[in-house]
């Protein structure tokens, strides 16, 4: 079990194409900082595929290098609409959507 | 338990419907005046009433209805206009002939008579123009329905060229019944990702009256950058492996040599890296999506029967039985080696497990149902108040177990309620702080996994997490100063005797009512998340297992008794290491990555007299933000439940939530967890008051 505290990393307002590259970029930060990282989309008001794709890259990457990634609460909002249109509530990830913290 | 029908109440049972069919029609008429079809369906409802109404002997409802169906004959052939007062009379009608009909005995004297002078005004008063209709267009021929697999793959910068899938698949979903998955195989990780590049794909199946046009109508602007392909599908179930050989995800080959290895197609394939788990996924949806249709089809073509509701409770009793007793069959025949034995013992598993989708199957129905109920309820309520307020709904068809539905009602008409009265303003006051006069109240439904949520999300002033804290500050629910985030502040808003509403008005305010809600919806096993922006809204969620009759569980030994902990509260399994055992006398609690968690020791709770064992485990459960480790001796495993509730007798013991009978046949108690880990919590309170 790792020593280092989770990494919280919260994200608000319009998590579109047009912030992708900062949401990218703090992701990436978060992964190289810490084994276990918490993603905060409570306060996302707006979000495109863009915000979708990196979320999923995120849990790639984590399935990959074995950190624990987890979302702070189930999705709800502007993502939760977004997740339900594209049908991956659904999908082999579900869990990491839809379940509240993991541990 | 022969249920002799009784006539009148077959009649009652029949005219209910009615009015709900009746009302939803009104209320459309009121949204679209001229639709003609509206207005045949309502004069049709009215008509039905009254002739069977009479039949019964209910000739006051009769002769009142007569009355009012005289006035949509009018309307039906043009001699009358639909104005607002008749849709407001004949609602007013609608409920009168309900309680004449259902309890004749509470109708008001004299109310027949004033509704009636109001209805002969309403249709004396305006001139008797003819009305503009819709023209009486020929019925064209039905459209066929057909399902269309799309697949579409946008240009990698198809996104910075503004390209929105999103809408798209909005669209889509527009057109009809719409599955989509997306695949995403073709999204690297973080470290390769080009933030807004485009690499997910997607699978749809839409099942649509449409022709063909419409689906590339929807992809008119987006063509040019795109792979896409429309291909109408044989609406005939197909299996796993056909459909991943038609979507060209594996070739016959592969998949023939795969089959020869049995047993669960899909797992395998993935495991031998032939298609990845996306494609799997999408093909089982696809599965999903045209099992669905043929069901719908064939709905389509077979007459509904009326079944009581009590015939259908045994029933699940029954097959519920059935389950328990075949565990016990497969216990016994894995611990023999007669071999036709087994493979007999592994038909009648498939066969009940079919037998027990399908009678759940039987239970389910859709939620727009309790959806259409609440039309009325925001159309009256936000006119007494004052307000515009519109009610738009999503995922009508959205199936839930018939008692969850029925005891959703009450908690959903209190947060309609709270949204109305406390979250929305007036028009001005909505002006005033730039937001459109007219309000709204979005009520939604969606399956996720073996869980439904529902949200009631409104635009309103929202709720402001400084009020919810001086609130609870004052009524001594927390203290001063506590560290709470915003989220653990709202759920203090579900506890008892806790309303912000400065002013009590008779819709609601006065702090019943939110604790009340939130014990229904422990009831049925499900939670409440609330989010709130001030200015900008409140969004309440539920979570609900579809159904209550079975759960999934975990088997867990205390001493020698099993007990069943219900596997969605369970969040996680860590040892009782000898050091936390010993110094936890007394103060029980465990360090969980620097969270204490307070726990209970079944043992001690249960007065379980065997001796302590040495390495016990804690079943770390949470309900809501509250979490509670049980202490337990063995965790045994996984474990389906059919749930039995306890006798009557039983009904005041409160750690238990019911019971379940286990496959060598004897009794396992299954654990009310959210009782439990109030206990627990209220320990911690406790100990941290002393």
């Amino acid at each position: 079990m790792g020593t280092a505290p989770t990494v919280v990393i919260g994200f608000s307002g319009a998590a579109t194409i047009r912030h992708a590259d900062e949401i990218a970029e703090r992701l990436r930060q978060a992964f190289a900082s810490s084994d276990r990282i918490e993603i905060d989309c409570t306060q996302v008001t707006e979000v495109d595929v863009t915000f979708l794709q990196l979320l999923i890259a995120a849990v790639k990457s984590a399935e990959a290098s074995g950190k624990v990634l987890s979302l702070s609460a189930p999705v709800r909002g502007a993502l939760l609409e977004a997740v339900s249109v594209c049908g991956v509530q659904d999908g082999p990830r579900a869990q990491f959507w839809l379940e509240r913290r993991a541990s | 338990m022969a249920i002799a029908a009784d006539p009148v109440e077959t009649f009652r049972a029949e005219a209910r419907e009615l009015f709900e069919q009746l009302e939803t029609t009104l209320l459309d008429i009121e949204a679209d005046p001229t639709d003609k079809d509206l207005i045949d369906t309502a004069f049709r409802a009215l008509h039905t009433i009254k002739g069977s109404g009479a039949m019964f002997g209910f000739d006051a409802a009769s002769a009142f209805t007569h009355h009012v169906e005289n006035a949509f004959d009018l309307v039906r052939k043009g001699n009358l206009a639909v104005s607002r007062e008749l849709i407001e009379v004949a609602l007013a009608a609608k409920d009168h002939i309900r309680t004449l009909i259902e309890q004749p005995a509470s109708a008001v004297p004299g109310r027949s008579e004033s509704i009636l002078a109001q209805l002969a005004s309403v249709i004396g008063s305006p001139p008797l123009t003819s009305v503009a209709m819709k023209a009486p267009v020929e019925a064209p021929p039905p459209p066929e329905r057909t399902t269309f697999r799309i697949h579409f793959h946008l240009a990698q910068n198809a996104l910075t060229m503004g390209a929105n899938p999103l809408l798209l698949l909005k669209e889509l979903r527009d057109l009809g019944d719409c599955t989509v998955v997306t695949v995403t195989d073709g999204i690297p990780p973080l470290e390769e990702i080009d933030p807004s590049g485009c690499y997910a794909a997607w699978e749809c199946l839409l099942s649509t009256d449409h022709p063909r046009s419409a689906i590339d109508e929807v992809f008119m602007f987006v063509i040019d950058d795109m792979e896409l392909t429309v291909e109408a599908i044989d609406p005939e179930p197909k299996r796993l492996g056909e459909i991943l050989v038609d979507r060209k995800a594996v070739d016959v080959e592969t998949l023939d040599n795969t089959l020869d290895q049995q047993p669960r197609l899909g797992g395998m394939l993935v495991k031998e890296g032939a298609v990845s788990p996306d494609h799997v996924a999408a093909a089982l949806a696809e599965q999903k999506h045209v099992k669905a249709e043929a069901e719908k089809a064939a709905k389509a073509e077979t007459a509904d029967i009326r079944v009581p509701a009590g015939r259908l409770d045994d029933l699940m009793d029954q097959v519920g039985e059935l389950v328990i007793a075949q565990a016990r069959l497969r216990q016994l025949a894995n611990s023999g080696a007669d071999i036709h034995l087994k493979s007999l013992v592994e038909e009648i598993e498939r066969l009940s497990s079919e037998l027990r989708d399908t009678t759940m199957g039987i239970r389910m129905v859709p939620i727009g149902s309790l959806f259409s109920r609440f039309r009325r309820l925001v159309r009256d309520l936000s006119r007494d108040l004052g307000k515009e307020i519109a009610l738009t709904t999503s995922g009508e068809e959205t199936e839930l177990d018939k008692t969850v539905i029925e005891r959703l009602h009450d908690p959903l008409v209190h947060l309609i309620r709270n949204s109305l009265d406390h979250g929305i303003g007036t028009p001005d006051e909505r002006e005033s702080v730039g937001k459109p006069r007219q309000g709204n109240i979005h009520l939604s439904a969606i399956h996720s996994g073996a869980q439904v949520l529902i949200s009631i999300r409104d635009d309103g002033r929202g709720i402001d997490p400084a009020k919810v804290r001086a609130k609870a500050e004052e009524s001594g629910l927390i203290q001063p100063g506590a560290d709470l985030s915003d989220a653990e502040l709202f759920q203090l808003i579900l506890l008892p005797g806790f309303s912000t509403a400065a002013k009590v008005t008779n819709v609601s305010g006065r702090g019943v009512g939110m604790d009340v809600v939130k014990r229904s919806i422990d009831a049925l096993r499900g939670t409440i998340d609330i989010a709130s922006t001030l200015k900008i809204g409140t969004e309440m969620t539920l979570r609900l297992p579809l159904t209550l009759a079975i759960i999934d569980g975990m088997l867990v030994r205390v001493g020698e008794g099993r007990y069943v902990i219900p596997l969605s509260a369970v969040e996680e399994c860590v040892e009782l290491r000898a050091e936390d055992d010993l110094r936890a006398t007394g103060r029980d609690f465990l360090n969980i990555r620097d969270e204490v968690v307070p726990f209970i020791r079944l043992k001690s709770l249960f007065n379980v007299t065997t001796p302590p064992e040495p390495f016990q485990k804690v079943v770390i459960v949470s309900a809501g933000e509250m979490r509670v480790g049980l202490a337990v001796d063995q965790i045994i495993g996984d474990y389906q439940t059919v749930i039995k509730s306890l006798s009557k007798v039983h009904s005041a013991i409160q750690t238990f939530s019911g019971a379940t009978i286990l496959g060598d046949g004897t009794v396992a108690l299954i654990l009310d967890i959210p009782h439990l880990i109030e206990r627990g919590q209220a320990c911690e309170t406790q100990k941290k008051a002393s």
